[in-house]
């Protein structure tokens, strides 16, 4: 038994030895010029996400001892891109600081992600058909020769995932994340024209060239107008070579900018102050892209944060979303075994919420809203790692947004219907004040057991 | 003990690298001083060279490695499987097949051309699957669709047909073969000892004619009236299972009766359903009500697929279906289902050439499903089933059920509630929000426990 125990302490010392060779810290090898190598642009299929982010991943998870040994110890780790004040280390390619870092005035926000004008007045040249994405839609290349991607709204909730998109594209740059230029825009059947090069792709895999017949067929899907006119997202195409999306684990190892894992990054574990505040259940890889681009001299990878169809508790679908957006994930094991041992009688507290039966809002609330436990529908590796400094960051950030702030974010979705407007102000306000009380305020018993 | 000092020893390492990790996030930033990026600047994207260590950090410390490692290299190939997968799926994906945008208005990309599917040869045919190829040859009013489809099973089932399916009239032609049915005997009291299987090929031509109410676009009201004529000829031959005897052996008399006969019948038959069924993600209220009379005739002799000489048992065959539900908690529906159904058939004239293929049945998927498919044959069925559904989390819910069912030679007048067998089950169901999407579940009877699996067409 002796022995045992010696081998054993033994194996403890030289994997601790090993534990603390030290990171040292010294300039980045990046290339600093316009010749460095663009990496592959990579796919990642949703179908595989779903399950890997749902049942492999929480899988693999459960068995990782060195993660069990922290959990035990309560010593997790902590995010590695952060200095002594517990800051994010700059300059970062995935995070600028704006609000809660420095002063962001009403029109900085406005402004920040670009213009919002939206196309060009005059006809759009429809390019291609939307590929991926639950909302209908396609590519546009308006007078000027900027590209926009399309998305609508379904008929049964008018005005609820375009304004939810251009929302999150202001308050997600004002958090300091990049984002594209989204803006509310209007279109007229007349005002499309189709590219002979238009393609669409059917059920089948087949490609079809684009006719007016699909056009009229897509658009009899979609909301319209009282006057005729279409309501959609013009969301605008980023600049630079798109390289597909970015995992929140991991890195890009044909980047060599990139040699912080994704689950290590403060900006990525923060982001979930955030996405919980504005109920943004959809933060996963997918709806995220890397872009090479060439700016101030040099050709890099920048990271983006799109479509924000599904935050506020929008549904992009023909059916609203489930009111346990925020409180459970798609595959909720705690959950599923609790109901299972109730044979289904426990109720939920999401299950008593008041919907605001607005049709232009989802399923956004703050009575019942979890600023500690708040969930998005699928588990995601940089949210599992966070630690409660992480979430402070976030909660900095998240604090630092005015009310000002919150009502330009919002007046910018163009809701015809005032009670939205207001509706999603008042929730934005109540939950931004739940968090920063939660996290910023004085020791809250609801911290007990937070990481 | 051994496990005691194992526990403290990854404790320890925990604690210490803790330490560790605090003390070189201080040494670190002394090389750097990152106070400058923070002062009031550009609002915009840096451009500048990011922040990086040296060199690109493990997402785990040695002493964590070290200790994954035997768990790592058991899961490397289920992460090559999963490098596979997700290249093979972003492969469907781009291509159309698993949608992952907006659905394509129906009148561009209807359900056509070649595609895979479950066998649907019933719950004994095994593992297989069908490969279908449908094309649009007439479209608007008149649209009619041509398609042809051929499944097969590990247990050597297959199953072909040829179709033109059109509104309101379709026309099918179609040849099975099921080689290893069940048998065990007439009426309910068949022992389970007597299991024995039979071979059985079908081939039949026909067309069916439908009116319905409405499209329904997930669920909803639909009233559906259809009418059909079909000729058929039916062989029953020797089982070719190989876990039991075929059914001649045990069962002489029937197999003297049907054993290599060929049997032509012109079945024809109308029926109506009422169906008010509503609510999402499964339906949560509302009742289904299905009317259904088929008379299985003396051939045609013009008609018949063979000579029309091989007269089988003439007899009619009425059911009678009925369905119903109600669900408490709006926002996460707990659903109670009730369904009856009631098969009755008469003796008619021939009937001791009727083909044990003819008869009614229970077990398996239509109904007692915890009893093998095919455990009870006789010309009456009687079933009922209680079903209570509840959520487990947004995208699984439960199925619990029980079902009461016997067969008997005359319903009317035998049926006694303690004749009935008794199976219950539970399904655990994938969900979307429109409805479920697959279904894995366990079913159990006096006589063992089934286990089943669906892949859509749940609801």
């Amino acid at each position: 038994m002796k022995r045992h125990l010696l081998l054993w302490a033994c194996c403890g010392c030289v994997i601790t030895a090993a534990s603390f060779v030290r990171i040292a810290v010294a300039e980045p090898k990046g290339k600093d010029s316009t010749e460095a190598k663009s990496p592959k642009p990579r796919e990642y299929s949703y179908v595989y996400d779903v399950m890997n982010q749902s049942v492999f991943r929480p899988a693999t998870r459960m068995f990782d001892v060195g993660n069990l040994a922290r959990r035990i110890a309560r010593s997790p780790r902590q995010a590695a891109n952060v200095d002594e004040r517990d800051e994010v280390r700059l300059p970062s390619t995935w995070w600028q600081p704006r609000i809660g870092y420095q002063p962001v005035s009403v029109q900085d926000m406005m402004h920040g992600p670009g213009p919002g004008t939206g196309p060009a007045p005059g006809p759009w040249t429809v390019t291609k058909a939307k590929a991926q994405g639950v909302t209908p839609g396609f590519q546009i290349e308006d007078t000027k020769g900027a590209k926009y991607i399309i998305k609508f709204d379904v008929p049964k909730f008018p005005e609820q995932a375009t304004g939810a998109d251009v929302i999150g594209s202001y308050l997600f740059w004002a958090a300091g994340y990049n984002v594209p230029e989204n803006a509310i825009a209007y279109l007229d059947r007349d005002q499309l024209k189709i590219s002979p090069k238009a393609m669409y792709t059917d059920a089948k895999g087949k490609h079809h060239k684009m006719t007016e017949a699909y056009l009229d067929a897509l658009l009899t899907q979609v909301a319209r107008e009282p006057d005729g006119r279409y309501r959609c997202l013009a969301s605008k195409f980023l600049s630079g070579k798109p390289l597909g999306p970015f995992k929140y684990n991991g890195v890009r190892s044909d980047d060599p900018e990139d040699r912080v894992p994704h689950e290590l990054r403060r900006e990525l574990r923060g982001l979930w102050t955030i996405a919980a505040w504005v109920n943004h259940a959809d933060a996963r890889g997918p709806n995220s892209l890397d872009m090479w681009v060439t700016d101030g001299g040099r050709s890099f990878v920048r990271h983006y944060l799109i479509d924000f169809g599904s935050i506020l508790g929008s549904s992009a679908i023909t059916e609203e979303r489930s009111y346990a957006t925020g409180e459970e994930y798609y595959l909720d094991y705690n959950a599923a075994i609790r109901n299972l041992v109730s044979v289904g009688t426990r109720k939920a507290e999401w299950e008593d919420v008041k919907d605001p039966n607005i049709p232009a809002v989802g399923f956004i609330e703050s009575k019942v809203f979890d600023p500690v436990g708040w969930r998005p529908d699928l588990p995601n590796p940089a949210f599992d790692e966070r630690t409660q400094r992480d979430i402070r960051w976030g909660a900095k950030i998240v604090a630092g947004f005015t009310d000002e702030h919150i009502r330009a974010a919002i007046a910018a979705a163009h809701y015809t219907d005032p009670r939205a407007t207001e509706y999603l102000t008042r929730m934005l306000i109540e939950r931004r004040d739940k968090l920063v009380n939660a996290w910023l305020g004085p020791p809250s018993p609801m911290l007990t057991g937070a990481k | 003990m051994r496990l005691m000092a194992f526990i403290l020893a990854l404790a320890l390492q925990a604690s210490m690298a803790r330490a560790g990790e605090s003390n070189g996030a201080t040494a670190a930033t002394a090389s750097r001083a990152d106070s400058d990026a923070y002062a009031v600047g550009s609002l915009a994207p840096s451009t500048g060279v990011p922040w990086n260590p040296p060199e690109t950090m493990s997402p785990r410390r040695g002493w964590e490695t070290t200790l994954n490692m035997p768990g790592r290299l058991i899961t490397y190939p289920l992460t090559a499987l999963g490098a596979l997968t997700n290249a093979g799926l972003v492969k469907l994906e781009d291509s159309g097949r698993i949608p992952t945008s907006s659905p394509i208005p129906s009148t561009f990309g209807p359900s056509l051309g070649l595609s895979f599917r479950q066998p649907g040869l019933g719950g004994r045919a095994g593992v297989g699957a069908a490969a279908e190829y449908r094309r649009e040859v007439l479209s608007g009013p008149y649209s009619t669709v041509l398609g042809a489809r051929y499944a097969g099973t590990l247990r050597k089932y297959n199953g072909t047909l040829i179709s033109a399916t059109g509104k309101p009239l379709s026309l099918r032609y179609g040849y099975d073969w099921r080689p290893e049915e069940l048998f065990y005997g007439l009426g309910h009291d068949s022992p389970e000892g007597l299991r024995t299987n039979y071979a059985v090929q079908s081939e039949y031509a026909g067309a069916t004619a439908a009116w319905e109410s409405r499209r329904r676009a997930i669920r909803g009201p639909r009233t559906r009236f259809s009418t059909w004529a079909q000729t058929q000829t039916d062989v029953m031959s020797h089982g070719r299972g190989s876990s039991s005897v075929s059914y001649e052996d045990e069962f002489p008399a029937i197999g003297d009766a049907t054993l290599g006969r060929r049997v032509e019948h012109l079945i024809y038959g109308a029926g109506v359903s009422l169906d008010n069924r509503s609510g999402i993600p499964h339906w949560t209220q509302g009742s289904r009500l299905l009317l259904l009379a088929e008379r299985h005739d003396a051939p045609i002799p013009w008609l018949a697929l063979k000579d029309g000489t091989g007269h089988g048992a003439q007899y009619t065959r009425y059911q009678i279906e009925a369905e119903t539900g109600f669900s408490w908690r709006r926002r996460d529906p707990r659903t109670l289902r009730f369904l009856g159904r009631i098969s009755d058939e008469t003796q008619g004239n021939g009937g001791d050439r009727r083909l044990v293929s003819e008869l009614s049945t229970l077990g398996g998927s239509v109904g007692l499903a915890g009893f093998e498919p095919g455990r009870f044959h006789d010309l009456d069925a009687v079933l009922g089933k209680v079903s209570y559904l509840f959520p487990l989390a947004r995208r699984l819910e439960m199925d619990v059920h029980s079902e009461w069912g016997a067969v008997y030679r005359n319903a009317w007048t035998d049926a006694q509630f303690t004749t009935l067998s008794n199976s219950f089950g539970a399904t655990l169901r994938l969900r979307y929000e429109t409805g479920p999407v697959a279904a894995i579940g366990i079913d159990a009877s006096r006589e063992g426990v089934r286990v089943k699996y669906a892949l859509g067409g749940l609801e």
